[in-house]
């Protein structure tokens, strides 16, 4: 608009313009150029126009309080024009798409001329009528022209009144959609136009584009009856491994459809449909398929079907969960068959009556470490590291793992084998990678505490015998227990390492004090003191009879003690020990390397002639063994690979009524010779049951201690949120049920620790 | 065809300003006329004639596109623009049709 700048006030007149009458002449002359030129413009000879004289017949008109019936008029013209188009040019094309679907393409291309004619028509209209959009047109609240003119294509040629033409265009572009899923090759380019051209269009609100309801509410609704129909038909047709990869072709497809010639916004919604039918409507059956179904997946490692699958299902609601419940099912099942195994065998070897061989467990803990191992890979290579599978993964192994109520056993057992005999000649390295492994088995289990005692009685056989390979692996392994369950866990297992390190200084000054001594020792003597909270040993040591030599040897040492340290009780567990001895055979002097107990036994053999017999009664007096150590003990000399004695009759196992003889024929290449007591070994049914019964008396402890901590912090709380808070103590180490805490809860209101609130019995106080 | 660097726009009376293109074309009106996709008769021959249009206020008219050009992105002071108070309405209705 004008803005003349700094008017100043002059003086003078200010001339009117001479005024111009504004009769209908005027109006029916302004309007009839008009209305010629809107025709020229129609014909495509805008050229041969003057644009200020139509201008200026619109501009006079507007200013002349004619614009409604100059709108109304351009309206009027317009709509002729379209209606008289449609029916010439388009309607005649019809026909060709209810005959031919492949030639609708036809109607599309027609559609498109029209479109793009008018379009340009209504461009140079609205520069003509400027004046009329700018005021006429806002101050009555109208589309501009441009705008009445796609509204009037829309009403006038798309959703016509008069013909047919929404219908067939709506079928022509379906059909082409339908045609191209088949496999044809269409012309894209005039879909593309005609969608555009559907976009371009608003409802009369003005945010939607027409193509929403005229074609995109449809395309869906069709889509999904397409997808329905495929979806069944393929998933009978083919394997799942192929399906996916044709549900996978179908994502992408339409996305490139959706990019190529339909609009960004309908993609989420197409993509939708064909997630819903193929995909959720089919989860089950494609994961439960009978060949190549996930089962047979996962057998047969096909990571790249795997990983399809899981990008498949993670696209829908429940897919992610129902692939997951798959995976818990089939890893449930295979660990059911490893511990099935594992208890067909241990039925098999009990009736024998042999204790279960370290090789049973070897073999479980192998299996389910090889079964993680299988499922790291799945995880890494084709769930993408998702943390919902591996959660899923994880509480799967913990449920089959904790069915095998020897499971902590086993592992502390595999754990024993490989520092005592596998680690030989490995790297730092791969030593670290088994031991990482077994950790995270370790983790699954729930019953930590079983474990610890069992890792106890292991690692101090592997200390005492030293038979560990090496030092540092053994703290290694204790470090990594520490990382997972804590200090408190892995206090006594290292107070364990403090006492061997502690015999070691002792024993350096025991010799130093046996230099000065007056009465030294007949036997030399190696003592570990070791401290008896840490050490998984009997609190009263098995009986025997020790020959005198080692008594007196024993009674130095004792003096020795206590003598440094005053106040300590020395409590003697020779049977835990071992001998060298020196044996003279018929051939050559052999050094024999045994148990305490052996060697006690052979020493009763030194009383005695050669050739004599001695009969297992007189033994079990002499030495004063129980029955059971004794029999294990004669088994290994008598029965092993050096028999040092020989046995009537012979046989693998030991009766009451045999009898026993020095086996002077003896004879081996190597003069030094240990002689193993039958190895750690899968715990007897009885031992078992005695472990157990311990297991569950460090619970009770546990759980008190757990309780009393909690009330003594909160001095007063209800009976349910003491129990959660116990239960999220002791969680660590093992699943306490809660009627166990139930009842200790009850123990130390006996004990008066606690007692029920006056009032209320559900609530305790914390006495102190 | 090329298109030259001046219009000439021609008053109702008949007689003619020769001007520079781009500055004409600061009428929305005129820009119309020489750049819609109809290609008027204006945009082909470069002859703009205005029949309501008398040459002293088309002078005028010219005289202010040059006074705004000059002084479109001007920093400094604007010095007042003239227009004689006889002239002063029929300048205004031709600013108004020349959408100005």
């Amino acid at each position: 608009m004008a803005s003349l700048q700094g008017k100043r006030t002059v003086r003078g007149k200010i001339r009117p313009p001479p005024r111009k009458g504004a009769s209908e002449v005027d109006y029916d002359i302004h309007w009839t150029t008009l209305q010629n030129a809107i025709t020229t413009i129609h014909e495509q000879k805008a050229h041969m126009l003057s644009y200020e004289e139509i201008y200026r017949c619109g501009y006079n008109l507007v200013i002349h309080k004619w614009g409604e019936r100059l709108y109304n008029g351009v309206k009027e013209l317009i709509e002729q024009y379209l209606e008289s188009e449609a029916e010439t040019k388009v309607v005649p094309v019809l026909g060709i798409a209810d005959t031919s679907p492949a030639e609708g393409v036809q109607v599309l291309k027609v559609m498109q001329k029209l479109w793009r004619h008018h379009v340009t028509c209504l461009l140079m209209m609205s520069d003509i009528l400027v004046h009329m959009d700018r005021n006429y047109v806002i101050a009555n609240r109208l589309p501009k022209t441009y705008d009445m003119g796609l509204f009037l294509f829309r009403d006038t040629v798309i959703r016509s009144p008069k013909y047919p033409i929404q219908s067939h265009l709506q079928m022509v572009l379906l059909n082409q959609i339908t045609l191209e899923r088949k496999g044809d090759v269409i012309d894209r380019g005039a879909v593309k136009s005609c969608t555009e051209m559907l976009l371009e269009m608003n409802e009369n609100n003005g945010n939607d584009p027409i193509y929403i309801a005229d074609f995109e509410n449809l395309f869906i609704e069709t889509s999904r009856e397409f997808y329905r129909v495929e979806s069944d038909d393929l998933v009978r047709r083919f394997d799942p491994p192929e399906y996916m990869r044709k549900v996978e072709n179908r994502l992408e497809e339409e996305q490139l459809r959706c990019s190529h010639y339909l609009t960004e916004k309908t993609e989420p919604k197409i993509r939708l449909i064909v997630e819903q039918e193929m995909i959720a409507k089919h989860l089950q059956t494609v994961m439960e398929m009978e060949n190549w179904g996930l089962k047979q997946l996962l057998i047969n490692s096909r990571l790249g079907d795997l990983d399809r699958m899981y990008r498949l299902f993670s696209r829908v609601p429940n897919g992610a969960r129902t692939l997951q419940g798959g995976l818990s099912e089939y890893i449930r099942e295979c660990g059911k068959s490893i511990n099935a195994n594992v208890q067909a065998s241990a039925i098999d070897t009990v009736e024998k009556g042999v204790p279960l061989g370290v090789a049973l467990a070897l073999r479980w803990v192998q299996e389910v470490l090889d079964l993680k191992e299988r499922f790291d890979a799945f995880l890494a290579k084709a769930f993408a590291k998702d943390k919902s599978f591996e959660t899923a993964i994880n509480s799967a192994f913990e449920s089959f793992i904790n069915l095998n109520p020897k499971a902590p056993e086993f592992m502390s057992l595999f754990i024993d084998n490989k520092l005592k005999k596998d680690f030989k000649g490995k790297s730092d390295d791969e030593i670290d990678t088994i031991l990482n492994k077994t950790t995270t088995l370790f983790r699954f289990l729930s019953d930590k505490d079983i474990f610890e005692r069992y890792y106890k009685q292991h690692l101090s056989s592997r200390l005492l015998h030293g038979k560990s390979l090496s030092d540092e692996v053994e703290r290694g392994m204790i470090s990594k227990l520490k990382i997972e369950c804590g200090y408190q866990f892995t206090s006594k297992l290292e107070g364990m390492f403090t006492d061997m390190r502690l015999s070691t200084d002792t024993m350096s000054s025991f010799r130093e004090f046996l230099e000065n001594a007056v009465d030294t020792p007949p036997v030399e003597l190696n003592v570990t003191v070791l401290t008896s909270t840490f050490w998984p040993v009997p609190s009263t040591p098995v009986s025997c009879n020790l020959p005198t030599q080692f008594l007196a040897a024993s009674k130095v040492f004792e003096r020795f003690y206590t003598s440094r340290h005053n106040g300590r009780k020395l409590t003697w567990h020779a049977t835990m020990g071992n001998v060298d001895l020196r044996a003279t055979f018929n051939s050559r002097k052999h050094e024999l390397n045994v148990s305490t107990m052996a060697a006690i036994v052979l020493l009763i053999f030194n009383d005695i002639p050669d050739g004599e017999t001695i009969p297992y009664t007189t033994i079990e007096q002499e030495t004063g063994l129980p029955a059971e150590q004794l029999k294990r003990t004669l088994q290994s000399v008598a029965c092993g690979k050096f028999k040092i004695l020989i046995k009537e009759p012979r046989s693998r196992d030991i009766e009451e009524t045999d009898v026993f003889k020095f086996n002077s024929a003896f004879s081996e290449k190597l003069s030094r010779i240990k002689i193993q007591t039958i190895a750690s070994k899968v715990e007897t049914s009885s031992e078992l049951k005695e472990t157990h019964e311990k297991v569950e008396d460090a619970r009770k402890h546990m759980a008190e201690a757990a309780i009393v901590r909690v009330m003594k912090n909160r001095k007063t709380l209800d009976h349910n949120n003491l129990v959660t808070e116990v239960i999220a103590q002791l969680q660590g180490r093992f699943n306490p049920a809660p009627s166990m805490i139930k009842k200790r809860i009850e123990a130390l209101i006996d004990r008066e620790y606690l007692e029920r609130a006056p009032g209320d019995r559900a609530i305790y106080n914390y006495l102190a | 065809m090329s298109e030259s660097e001046y219009v000439t726009l021609e008053s109702s009376d008949g007689f003619q300003f020769v001007i520079h293109r781009e500055v004409a074309m600061l009428s929305g009106t005129v820009k119309n006329m020489l750049s819609s996709p109809g290609h008027f008769t204006e945009s082909t021959e470069g002859v703009i004639q205005f029949r309501d249009i008398k040459a002293i206020i088309l002078e005028k008219v010219c005289q202010y596109w040059y006074y705004k050009a000059r002084h479109l992105n001007s920093v400094t002071e604007i010095p007042h623009f003239e227009i004689e108070p006889e002239y002063a309405l029929e300048t205004l209705m031709a600013a108004d049709f020349l959408d100005t």
